[in-house]
């Protein structure tokens, strides 16, 4: 079962205009069959560039997060409907993948620099580089007799 | 062509033995093939040595003297020593050590072929000891994979009923939608020295902006 991320961004209506878009684009998911596990406000945003859509210039949207299950076989077709939506500024849908985990290293970062664990991997490395064994001529001369 | 020139000189029966028509070079490894002879000795005829007859009789007959002691001992010893002539001696004696012979060679060949036959079955046990061993370790990490594989799907399967119970259906829309409406999200944050974070992009909530609600 494939979980699809669908960024939407609504243009500025009041609250219960704003249901009625959000129940139109839910029931668009419902009808291709699928299911919706997440449903998420990150708020009115400034957005980063003027975005012209339906004959408007719009400077300002509403973000929402949908996170659903649907068949892969719709989601061109849910895509290509949500742009006909005159109150849908934009929307973007992406397949939705784990996390990466990551260790956080801040800590160790903000340390002197002779402490931090990077400096100290390099100094071991330098010292590794230390017991090289060097050519010797074996000429019992403490210089070299020919020209290099 | 130089080997022949070379024994046809250590016989030194070159001039009698090349018919006249033979082109004949004598090699003397002075100076290169190529080069031909000096032009100052085109035309020197190099003299013939001239031994004395009574000189060429004595050598003669030293030769000869040699010759016959050599073909004597020569003759002595290929007597004594051929197995050719021995065999030919008794022929009954010859076979019996022929089977004395056969025999060790056949006794010896067999004990090699039992050490080796000894040899041979323990190694191929070894070998299939190892291979069995391989094939049951084979089949425990397969088993043990398959586990590990079931585990995992359980495992998801296990998530997705967990996840289920909070899956939006057309039943619960309008709850999800006024949940959703009512507490706005905002995942950006400041992280300051001490490692605190502040969370939201204008650190405040966002939802209470309700001033943005214009018809734009």
């Amino acid at each position: 079962m494939i979980a699809y991320e669908l960024m939407i961004l609504y243009r500025l209506m009041p609250k219960p205009e704003l249901r009625t878009a959000l129940k139109r684009t839910s029931e668009t998911i419902f009808q291709k069959g699928g299911i919706i596990r997440k449903l998420e406000n990150l708020g009115t945003r400034d957005l980063p560039f003027k975005i012209s859509v339906h004959g408007v210039v719009y400077n300002k949207a509403d973000y929402f997060l949908f996170e659903f299950n649907a068949p892969p076989s719709s989601i061109a077709s849910l895509f290509d409907e949500y742009i006909r939506d005159v109150d849908v500024v934009r929307r973007r849908l992406y397949k939705k993948t784990e996390p990466v985990g990551f260790e956080c290293t801040l800590d160790n970062e903000m340390k002197p620099p002779p402490y931090r664990n990077d400096v100290l991997n390099l100094i071991e490395q330098a010292k590794s580089q230390q017991g090289k064994p060097k050519f010797e001529y074996n000429t019992n001369l403490d210089h070299y007799p020919f020209q290099k | 062509m130089l080997s022949l020139t070379h024994s046809l000189r250590s016989l030194a029966i070159a001039g009698e033995a090349i018919p006249s028509n033979y082109k004949y070079q004598a090699v003397r490894w002075r100076k290169p093939r190529w080069v031909p002879k000096a032009k100052s000795k085109i035309f020197k005829v190099p003299e013939r040595p001239v031994i004395p007859e009574e000189e060429k009789l004595e050598l003669m007959r030293l030769y000869n003297n040699y010759r016959t002691k050599v073909k004597s001992l020569r003759s002595y010893l290929v007597a004594k020593h051929c197995t050719k002539f021995q065999a030919s001696e008794d022929p009954e004696e010859q076979r019996r050590l022929f089977e004395e012979d056969l025999q060790h060679c056949i006794k010896m060949n067999n004990e090699w072929n039992e050490k080796q036959r000894i040899f041979r079955e323990q190694a191929m046990t070894e070998e299939l000891e190892a291979n069995l061993s391989y094939a049951r370790k084979r089949l425990e990490d397969e088993l043990i994979k398959q586990e590990e594989k079931i585990k995992a799907i359980e495992e998801i399967v296990q998530k997705q009923k967990e996840a289920a119970k909070n899956f939006i259906l057309p039943e619960n829309i309008d709850e999800a939608i006024d949940k959703a409406l009512e507490n706005p999200v905002d995942y950006n944050f400041a992280i300051t020295l001490n490692g605190e974070k502040i969370i939201g992009y204008y650190n405040h909530k966002v939802g209470d902006k309700n001033e943005n609600v214009v018809k734009q």
